[in-house]
């Protein structure tokens, strides 16, 4: 009975470890969602689209925006160590290079650089290096835009 | 208060399967035990007994006397039954058989794979990233450079159904180039 008992548990267990393992030597590929939004100041509330983020866009420091409307989204798909571009609505570019992917603590995180910058004349305006959950979003905000202000939210998952 | 009600109907209703013969041999010893050291218990019962007997025989409902003797007999005859050997009880119908092989079997396999179920439900629990809810947006920014005359901000914003906070970069309006 015992003896089953352990078979049991440890065919579930080899079952799951064998598809963890499999999943960290696939090649490491993201997906990068990038929403473009204006916080406003006129009354509309949050867009419907924007909804898996209401929470985060209730509060400060988007909490003083009574509107805040999605403009534009955008699916990048990046193999390790390679970059994509996107249009931002205000003219200004933006630079994903996808640097790796990572096992911590048993938890997928990505590591990106970002890059947003103006093409005429050429100027770099923000340059970060960061490591998000998988799945998770950044937000970036700041730049002036149909008299708001610009929020950007990038998402990643990795593959 | 209510603790002290529900342990003496607790009580109660064990004196009511005491007296109606429904106690295993085992409890029925338990309990005569106690009705033997306990008068309030002795009384209640007294009581069931009159109840029963008003029940059974209206004519004879004045029952000061009530007639405990059918009452100690079931008794007796309980704690003699589990007394009595094995063959003895299987004659009388006494206790249940022994499930069969095959029911053993089943109940063993059905315990193996509920127990494999269980472990398989316990793991991806723990182990899958974000099954626990929301996806996790916990993000280090481990570098960051903003045009020549910009500020730049961190902001983090909590949620308490999140797992962790979400981080939000803020550069102000009047950015300037880097290099």
């Amino acid at each position: 009975m015992t003896r089953q008992l352990m078979l049991g548990s440890l065919s579930a267990l080899l079952l799951l470890l064998g598809s963890a393992f499999g999943s960290t030597r696939a090649e490491a590929a993201v997906t990068c969602t990038v929403r473009s939004m204006v916080g406003l100041q006129s009354s509309g509330g949050i867009d419907k689209r924007l909804s898996f983020l209401r929470k985060q866009l209730k509060r400060p420091p988007f909490s003083a925006y009574k509107t805040i409307k999605l403009l534009a989204k955008q699916q990048i798909e990046m193999a390790r160590r390679a970059s994509k571009q996107v249009g931002l609505p205000n003219g200004t570019q933006l630079k994903l290079t996808f640097i790796e992917k990572l096992l911590i603590k048993k938890r997928v995180r990505l590591r990106l650089h970002l890059e947003i910058s103006k093409t005429k004349p050429r100027k770099l305006l923000t340059n970060t290096v960061f490591t998000i959950a998988d799945g998770g979003t950044l937000l970036l905000a700041g730049q002036a835009h149909q008299g708001g202000t610009l929020v950007v939210g990038v998402t990643c998952k990795g593959k | 208060m209510s603790g002290k009600r529900s342990q003496k109907e607790a009580r109660d209703r064990e004196l009511q399967r005491f007296f109606d013969g429904e106690l295993s041999p085992a409890e029925a010893r338990r309990v005569y035990q106690r009705i033997e050291s306990n008068d309030a218990d002795l009384m209640r019962l007294a009581s069931l007994g009159e109840m029963h007997d008003a029940l059974v025989d209206t004519a004879s409902a004045e029952a000061e006397d009530a007639d405990f003797s059918a009452l100690w007999d079931n008794v007796e005859r309980g704690i003699e039954r589990e007394s009595e050997p094995a063959s003895a009880l299987e004659q009388s119908g006494g206790p249940p058989r022994e499930p069969s092989r095959f029911a053993r079997g089943l109940f063993r396999w059905t315990m193996v794979t509920a127990s494999a179920v269980a472990v398989a439900v316990l793991a991806l629990v723990f182990w899958w990233p974000g099954a626990t809810g929301a996806p996790s947006n916990d993000c280090e920014i481990e570098s960051l450079e903003v045009g020549q005359g910009a500020v730049s901000t961190i902001f983090t914003i909590d949620d308490p159904e999140q797992p962790d906070a979400t981080t939000v970069i803020w550069v102000s309006e009047s950015q300037g180039e880097i290099r």
